[in-house]
């Protein structure tokens, strides 16, 4: 069956939506253009550390462009969906009650030493 | 594996209902989004005033291990000494005696995850794993959040790197619309003015660094003014005048460097993790200001009637390069890393305790301020001083261990404590007797028998062959002649 225009362009659009909250993992270098030192001190872009001193940021599309026009070099790696975390990295209830019921029991074990100065 | 915000809440429930005695739940202000803020306060046994250490984690919503791992590390504390089994993490350990030490002589407060809106906003349908800031909605803008590690009063609102005043910035480090506007960051205050810290720290991810102040500049030892309290501040400007370094007495820097060492230490020998010491301003290499580091070591700076507190941050798991960012943040397996981070809060918890005050002030009911002013003013301003200092508080919890486990022992070292607080009070006539000499040697001699560790033993060694030389000696002039000498080492 052949599709509606109307939801071809939502599709896209979505699709765009979706692009445009993509981030990327990037290191981004001064370029030409860098004059100053502190050419990274107002890049306006979400910096992570990194061990090596470089300078790394999780940017979005709209980072990029912006970067490039400003004369930047940026090398991307990897691309990530705006979307929370994997369900499988969740701890189940059915897990988290049983680690809890362990803890809890090891808690009741002992009323543990006489303190060196009571209460 | 993560838990939930429900999950981190149910299980501090848990713990204070299951040892009322070992642990407390106190409610702070609710979160933007109105979810419960708990803190949580483990100790045991009696007496007022003790010392404190604060440990904070979850500031940042990415950072997804470190709630899990303070939680864990309140029940491995409780478990611990309820069942005296002493604590370890791979080949980091303490003893039965260590834990108790800590749990008996410290108040431990934990802010396990301090932005639940954050936390959850990274696991729910529709959220997103990368969000740092909280949930702020900001009037008059499509934006959210605010980020209450750029939050805090401490030069706030000069920009930097990952500091800025756009709610609307690709940065995720919008400082807010004014100083503690976020119930986020107002509970670290909240904590700080209303119980002793005594130490405080910060735990993020990631890039295995042990951080302390400064943050908004680099840090020199020379130069006490101008310090932060006459720059600039609150104008969206970057820090003002741009040169500018943030004085640390060097007794700070030193004690700074000397604990973070030993937390980078312990860290280590878990599974030979590497952690770096760093302050602040060298993560981005660029100013960083409103942090809670900052914020908490400034307090006794920017209003001297307030005790100061040694104030940490820790960066927690490896940067596994560009490209495993995400891995970096959030780990399919944080467990490794987990215990590397309890290790460390350990390691700043046991280094809080101070023997002396605990028998001076706490047992005694006295005070050691006579003994505090003798070190201050004969050893502290020498580096040998304070490597004496050092070597001292090196082994204080062991011994001070040794101490409360035998009441006989208790005893003379109040007596001795009292008689040293009396030297130390008139220590420009007062001279050190036969009989003190003798009092003394025989308390270490006790000391040592009971002692495991080699540098504990060589410590007390040291300390007795002091002690044989100073008998008719005034003390002033055996503490003068210690800040000359180098201690040696353990």
């Amino acid at each position: 069956m052949k599709r509606s225009k109307k939801a071809d362009v939502e599709e896209r659009q979505e699709r765009n939506a979706a692009f445009l909250k993509m981030r990327f993992e990037a290191t981004i270098y001064p370029g030409r253009k860098a004059k100053t030192k502190d050419w990274a001190d107002d890049l306006d872009v979400d910096r992570v550390p990194d061990t090596k001193g470089r300078v790394r940021a999780l940017i979005t599309v709209e980072d990029l462009v912006r970067l490039l026009d400003q004369g930047l070099e940026v090398r991307l790696y990897r691309a990530h969906a705006y979307e929370p975390l994997d369900p499988a990295l969740i701890v189940t209830d059915k897990s988290f009650k049983r680690w809890l019921d362990k803890q809890v029991s090891n808690l009741k074990a002992k009323p543990g030493p006489k303190p060196f100065l009571e209460r | 594996m993560y838990r939930t915000i429900t999950q981190l809440d149910e299980a501090i429930e848990s713990l204070v209902n299951t040892r009322p005695d070992l642990s407390t739940r106190v409610t702070l202000n609710n979160s933007i989004e109105g979810r419960p803020i708990h803190a949580l306060r483990l100790r045991a046994g009696g007496g007022t005033n003790r010392r404190g250490i604060l440990i904070v984690g979850g500031m940042h919503a990415r950072e997804l291990m470190n709630p899990d791992a303070i939680i864990e590390l309140a029940f491995d504390l409780a478990q611990a000494y309820t069942n005296e089994t002493g604590l370890s993490y791979g080949g980091a350990e303490w003893s039965v005696l260590d834990v108790r030490i800590m749990m008996e002589t410290l108040d431990i407060w934990m802010l396990p995850c301090a932005n639940p809106d954050g936390r959850h906003h990274v696991m729910k349908t529709g959220g997103d794993k990368m969000w740092r800031m909280n949930r702020r909605d900001n009037p008059g803008t499509m934006c959210e959040g605010v980020d209450p590690n750029r939050n805090c009063d401490f030069m706030w609102r000069v920009i930097g790197p990952t500091t800025v005043c756009d709610p609307c910035s690709s940065t995720q480090g919008f400082v807010g619309r004014l100083p503690f506007s976020e119930p986020e960051s107002q509970n670290i205050h909240l904590l700080c003015d209303t119980h002793r810290i005594d130490v405080f720290v910060d735990v993020h991810s990631f890039s295995e660094f042990v951080l302390f102040p400064w943050g908004h500049a680099p840090t020199q030892t020379t130069q006490p003014l101008p310090n932060f309290t006459s720059l600039l501040m609150g104008f969206c400007r970057p820090l003002d005048p741009p040169g500018h370094q943030e004085f640390m007495p060097p007794t700070d820097q030193l004690k700074y460097q000397t604990v973070a060492g030993r937390v980078a230490d312990a860290i280590r020998a878990v599974r030979g993790s590497n952690y770096v010491l760093k302050t602040i301003y060298q993560v981005y290499n660029g100013t960083t200001t409103g942090t809670s580091s900052d914020y908490v070591y400034s307090r006794h700076i920017a209003n001297p009637a307030l005790r100061k507190t040694f104030a940490f941050a820790f960066e927690t798991g490896p940067d596994l390069g560009p490209g495993r960012t995400l891995e970096s943040f959030q780990p399919a397996d944080p467990e490794p890393i987990k215990r590397d981070t309890k290790a460390g809060l350990v390691a700043l918890i046991q280094q809080n305790v101070c023997a002396i005050e605990f028998i001076g002030e706490t047992l005694q009911a006295g005070t050691i301020q006579s003994i505090r002013a003798a070190r201050d003013q004969l050893l502290v301003p020498t580096e040998k001083g304070r490597g004496w200092i050092e070597l001292v508080s090196s082994v204080q919890a062991e011994l001070l261990g040794i101490v409360l486990s035998d009441k006989a022992l208790t005893k003379r070292a109040i007596s001795l404590l009292s008689r040293v607080q009396k030297l130390s009070a008139a220590r420009g006539k007062a001279t050190i007797s036969a009989g003190d000499v003798e009092a003394g040697i025989e308390f270490l001699e006790s000391l040592k028998s009971r002692a495991t560790r080699p540098e504990v033993r060589e410590a007390i060694s040291i300390a007795n062959r002091q002690l044989k030389k100073a008998a008719g000696q005034a003390v002033d002039a055996i503490l003068k002649k210690l800040a000359k000498s180098n201690p040696p080492k353990l």
